[in-house]
């Protein structure tokens, strides 16, 4: 019973989809930087400053 | 206004919290169903490829699922920024407001305009600055200190929060802030396309929740009695100074000054309010080619709702700051220089009381 389970397309194609999600944050790589403050701190330079706030 | 953000600390802005974007469903479809970039870019330029870092400017992107709230809020104030036109459009010929369409409104003026994530997500860009993301990315319903107060932290936020010095709104003590007096739609709009912020219903009016003629001392109720209909709520009841802007916009050197000044209101001339300078020169336009030939037809200075009221002031406390020393009122040198000729029309002396 065990052996079929582990042979049948429909486990395998389960199994597949199911990592999916889990796969697709893993190379979402706007979080790797976007998360880390270290990374942040040296990809983002301050603006400078133009003019008064408005209204 | 919001918090100051020292420079070194600016990347923060930028930061996500992971936690928080667990079960909700904003962040379901990934960074690129809004962001568009390249999510397996392996650093800044390859990700950043095509990125659209304000996805609410184009507000299919909140209307998939927000869509009534987007279809209304495309006509919203907020969004067509057609206040600002409204306000200059008087002083143009028909020939200078077509010129000004062309070359100034959606370049300069609509460039103003905030969109959804300007309120819910991040702090809005004044300047091409912005606080940046709010709690790390979290779609919130409101945060008037991070997100109202970055647009109208020129004037209004700080005239409320005290933060110009003098006294914070008695509204601000008592913990009130942005939208417990302006409803929901002056924000997202009620699906009608109004050219100013003044055609807008049902906007804050004192009278709600301060009636009149329920006032305990007898003082008061004949104050309120004489005054009802001839001086605004702001005249008496603003604090004092508040902020003036002066040569802005297109032109150059752009300054603000503190001051507190009572005339005519040019839009009601009948009662006496605070007024504020607004910024427009006579040459504020001259670079595209717009001599305002209507200029003189419209004052420089307007009614202002000063957002600095306290029940006590100089002028509650005394009839004599007004109808004796005339504290506070525009006269003829007061004006700014080389200004309006409509300035003069909004003059008034106060009458003396018979004792």
């Amino acid at each position: 019973m065990k052996r079929a389970v582990f042979l049948s397309p429909i486990f395998w194609l389960s199994l597949i989809i199911l990592s999916l999600p889990a796969q697709a944050a893993a190379e979402n790589n706007c979080l790797v930087c976007h998360t880390n403050d270290a990374v942040m701190k040296t990809l983002v330079k301050p603006p400078e400053i133009k003019s008064e706030g408005e209204g | 206004m919001p918090p100051p953000v020292k420079a070194e600390e600016y990347y923060k802005g930028y930061l996500v919290n992971r936690d928080q974007m667990e079960g909700d469903p904003h962040f379901s479809m990934g960074c690129e169903f809004c962001h568009k970039g390249d999510e397996t870019g392996v650093n800044k330029d390859a990700a950043h490829r095509g990125l659209v870092p304000r996805p609410s400017d184009d507000l299919k992107s909140c209307g998939l699922c927000h869509e009534q709230i987007a279809a209304k809020y495309s006509q919203s104030l907020h969004f067509t920024a057609a206040g600002l036109r409204e306000g200059i459009s008087r002083r143009f010929s028909a020939a200078e407001l077509k010129k000004f369409d062309e070359k100034v409104f959606q370049q300069s003026c609509r460039s103003c305009h905030a969109s959804c994530g300007d309120c819910h997500v991040k702090g809005p860009s004044v300047g091409g600055i912005s606080t940046g993301l709010i709690k790390g990315h979290k779609f919130i319903r409101k945060d008037e200190g991070k997100t109202c107060a970055a647009c109208h932290g020129g004037r209004i936020y700080p005239e409320y929060t005290g933060e110009y010095g003098g006294e914070p709104d008695i509204h601000y003590e008592r913990g009130m802030l942005c939208m417990d007096c302006h409803q929901l739609p002056e924000f997202h709009g009620d699906g009608a396309m109004y050219k100013s912020m003044r055609m807008i219903p049902n906007r804050p009016d004192c009278k709600t929740c301060h009636k009149l003629g329920g006032e305990k001392k007898l003082y008061t109720r004949t104050a309120h009695d004489k005054h009802q209909g001839r001086v605004s709520c702001y005249g008496c009841h603003s604090s004092g100074s508040y902020r003036h802007c002066y040569n802005c916009h297109a032109g150059q050197n752009g300054t603000s000054k503190p001051g507190f000044l009572l005339g005519v209101n040019p839009r009601d001339p009948k009662t006496v309010t605070t007024l504020r300078l607004t910024p427009t020169v006579r040459d504020t336009f001259e670079k595209a080619g717009i001599r305002m030939e209507k200029f003189d037809t419209q004052p420089n200075y307007w009614d202002a709702p000063v957002h600095n009221v306290r029940k006590k002031t100089e002028r509650t406390r005394s009839c004599d700051a007004c109808h004796v020393e005339r504290a506070g009122f525009l006269t003829n040198g007061r004006l700014i220089e080389n200004g309006s000729r409509a300035n003069e029309r909004l003059i008034v002396v106060p009458k003396p009381i018979s004792r």
